[in-house]
């Protein structure tokens, strides 16, 4: 791995050191630190100085480091917030601000390396990092939530790391070589197909637990509905991609010598699962958490269906990559603010309302909404119109995109069925007092509200030679 | 011949110690079988090792550290519920647990014999030890003893990945084996923090758990 890869990450690991070992006070200048490092690694990505290994790497990590920006910048006054209505000691606000940074590298990890077994380990250190966030508040629900999390995603762990070691020892690639960057083909072992096939879906198995795929999403609304709101939008908007995006390098390595496709169906049924799963569960949710958790899993589902399809729909799927974490992060930050102003972010505990209790917070939500439930000209329409267009196109079997097109449209009636609870249906008369809200917490979710509004046609265009350039990869490539 | 015949030992022995912390009835026998379980990786690595990996005899150090006496340790303090809990709650009989053992041993062993692996009867083994652990995960109920099947599973993983990988750079190697440990002590430091939290070991009677 070449020093210029390892060097955002080595940073960004320093700085959570300092956090843990200096005085709290010193933890706010060394997250906005943190900030500063990762706009000058986009300025040295755009002025051409800085090279990642291919097109999707560059797009990965522009979505990370955009992301993990915005959330350290709300992180700031939300954590003020709750560390003062949750009486968190000195200790706490340390560990949760290194254990924050410590997050973000790994994501930056994922985004930009190359190797399986470090990619491996990049993806266990975000699980690791953010379990322990999860469990921050140190409350029963929380500690339950991070020991489910921790239980179910080590498992598929586990199983990501000797799947990756079969099937590419499976390949006759010596270990030093398992890299996607420098990848090349050294002829068809077609004696040892049979054990790339079988490590390659223990590998799929494996990272679809990290990425909260149906059947193994069981962890995923537990650990967003506790974790703070920074930590569920970096779990929900780059993390549970992170982990599909790794099953799409090692797919791409091994279909020299396993059919594409047999590779391939195993991402539509999951992705056909995880919209099942939501589209069974997101209308009966009352915290709006654990809504957006199930939307998450409807999200990924759909990157996964994307990457499934191939052709157009995979660049779809790339797309959603970003639609889908400048939304979710919208919404998950902004039902942090909720939970903050209205002490819950159940609609049945008082959280009503809120377009006119909180104009604001309230707007956002409602635009958020209307974002995730494929609106145009809102970010998700346009990628979620190219997976399922792709799908219908490129796919040799139509009847996974029609289900998916039936199950899509069951999730978004549940959503814009539930909203109305938080939005308008008013509480009981005491608790309809405005509540000031701090621009502190308004402003970040507000640029997000921006990028959510115009990202959809905006990005390809802000960054338009890297998107031509990675569109024309997509269309190339054998997965 | 030699090295073949105790790799194959250690392998079994890392199989029966997992059919044991599937079975085992209290938390301080399933410490038991969790130190011989990690014997039996030393001592696979040992002899991967000596077979021309000399980076794994760092492992094998790290390994008896850190399974025989750190591991052990975090999770036998502040454990008075789990160490009080006698019995095997199970969504089975514990015979037809066997019985399942039995099964996907044969299912691991069977897939051992794919064409394609160096070492067909020692990875059969593991292949079979860690379809037991994965089953450990959902045929018991306590706590304390989901603990031990996700350390075991961890065990029994990161084995097996060496093992299948072929020969390994010395930094990939420890690299490998010094994720699984850090997995593992993280892993019983939280589940220590579950146990103090909990009045139960009971993984029905958690509400967040079962929902």
């Amino acid at each position: 791995m070449s020093i210029s890869l390892a060097l955002p990450v080595v940073v960004l690991v320093v700085l959570a050191v300092f956090v843990l070992v200096m005085p709290a006070s010193w933890a706010i200048w060394l997250e906005r630190t943190a900030i500063g490092v990762l706009v000058v690694s986009l300025a040295l990505l755009a002025g051409d100085q800085w090279h990642l290994p291919d097109a999707l790497a560059t797009w990965f990590y522009l979505v990370v480091a955009v992301i993990s920006v915005i959330a350290l910048w709300f992180s700031e006054p939300y954590v003020r917030a709750e560390a003062k209505h949750l009486h968190w000691n000195d200790a706490q606000i340390k560990q949760y601000g290194s254990l924050l940074l410590i997050f973000i590298a790994s994501l930056v990890a994922v985004a930009i390396w190359t190797n399986f077994l470090w990619l491996w380990l990049g993806i266990e250190a975000a699980t690791l990092s953010s379990v322990f966030l999860v469990g921050t508040p140190r409350d029963r629900g929380a500690i339950e939530a991070a020991w489910k999390y921790l239980l179910v995603t080590e498992a598929g762990g586990l199983a990501a790391l000797v799947g990756t070691a079969v099937a590419l020892a499976a390949t006759g690639h010596p270990i030093s070589q398992w890299d996607y960057a420098t990848w090349t083909a050294i002829g068809h072992h077609m004696g040892k197909a049979r054990w790339i096939l079988i490590g390659a879906y223990m590998a799929m198995i494996g990272y679809a637990t990290k990425a909260g795929l149906a059947p193994f999403h069981t962890w995923l609304p537990d650990a967003h509905s506790q974790a703070p709101a920074p930590v569920s939008a970096l779990l929900s908007g780059l993390k549970l991609a992170g982990a599909v995006v790794i099953v799409y390098h090692l797919f791409g390595v091994l279909t020299p010598t396993v059919p594409a496709q047999d590779l391939k169906d195993g991402l539509i049924i999951l992705g056909l699962l995880s919209l099942l799963v939501a589209a069974a569960f997101v209308a009966f949710q009352t915290d709006l958490k654990r809504l957006w958790a199930y939307s998450s899993i409807e999200h990924i589902g759909l990157i996964s269906l994307g990457i499934g399809f191939g052709g157009i729909a995979l660049v779809g799927a790339v797309f959603h990559i970003w639609t889908h974490a400048s939304s979710k992060t919208l919404l998950f930050q902004n039902a942090g603010t909720v939970r903050l102003l209205y002490h819950t972010s159940e609609s049945t505990q008082g959280a009503k309302a809120l377009l006119a209790r909180t104009p604001w917070t309230g707007g956002m939500l409602a635009l958020g909404s209307a974002a995730i439930v494929g609106l145009p000209p809102f970010a998700p329409f346009w990628s979620e119109w190219l997976i399922l267009v792709g799908g219908f196109q490129s796919a040799s079997n139509r009847i996974p995109d029609i289900i998916a097109v039936g199950l899509l449209i069951v999730i978004f009636s549940g959503i814009a069925l539930r909203i109305p609870n938080w939005l308008w249906v008013p509480g009981t008369q005491d608790r309809l007092a405005k509540i000031r809200e701090p621009w502190a917490l308004v402003a970040p979710n507000l640029v997000l509200a921006l990028l959510v509004l115009v990202g959809g046609v905006g990005m390809p265009l802000v960054v338009h030679p890297l998107w031509h350039h990675l569109a024309h990869e997509l269309l190339k490539s054998p997965i | 011949m030699t090295e073949q015949l105790l790799g194959r030992m250690f392998a079994s022995l890392i199989w029966i110690m997992t059919i044991s912390l599937l079975l085992v009835k209290a938390h301080r026998s399933a410490q038991a079988s969790y130190r011989l379980q990690a014997v039996g990786e030393a001592g696979l690595l040992a002899v991967l090792a000596l077979n021309n990996e000399p980076w794994l005899w760092l492992d094998v150090g790290l390994v008896l550290a850190i399974k025989e006496i750190v591991i052990p340790r975090i999770l036998s303090s502040h454990g008075e519920v789990a160490s009080k809990d006698y019995g095997a709650k199970s969504a089975v009989g514990m015979a037809f647990l066997l019985m399942v053992a039995a099964i996907v041993t044969a299912a691991g062993l069977a897939l051992g014999e794919v064409p394609g692996l160096d070492r067909p009867l020692m990875s059969g083994i593991l292949i079979g030890a860690w379809f037991i652990s994965f089953i450990h995960l959902s045929a018991r109920y306590e706590t304390w003893s989901l603990s031990w099947a996700l350390l075991s599973l961890d065990t029994v993983s990161g084995v097996l990945a060496v093992s299948v990988a072929g020969p390994l750079p010395e930094f990939a190697g420890v690299g490998m084996e010094l994720a699984a440990l850090a997995i593992a002590v993280l892993l019983a430091w939280l589940s220590r923090k579950i146990f103090t939290l909990l009045h139960t070991t009971d993984v029905r009677d958690v509400e967040e758990l079962t929902g």
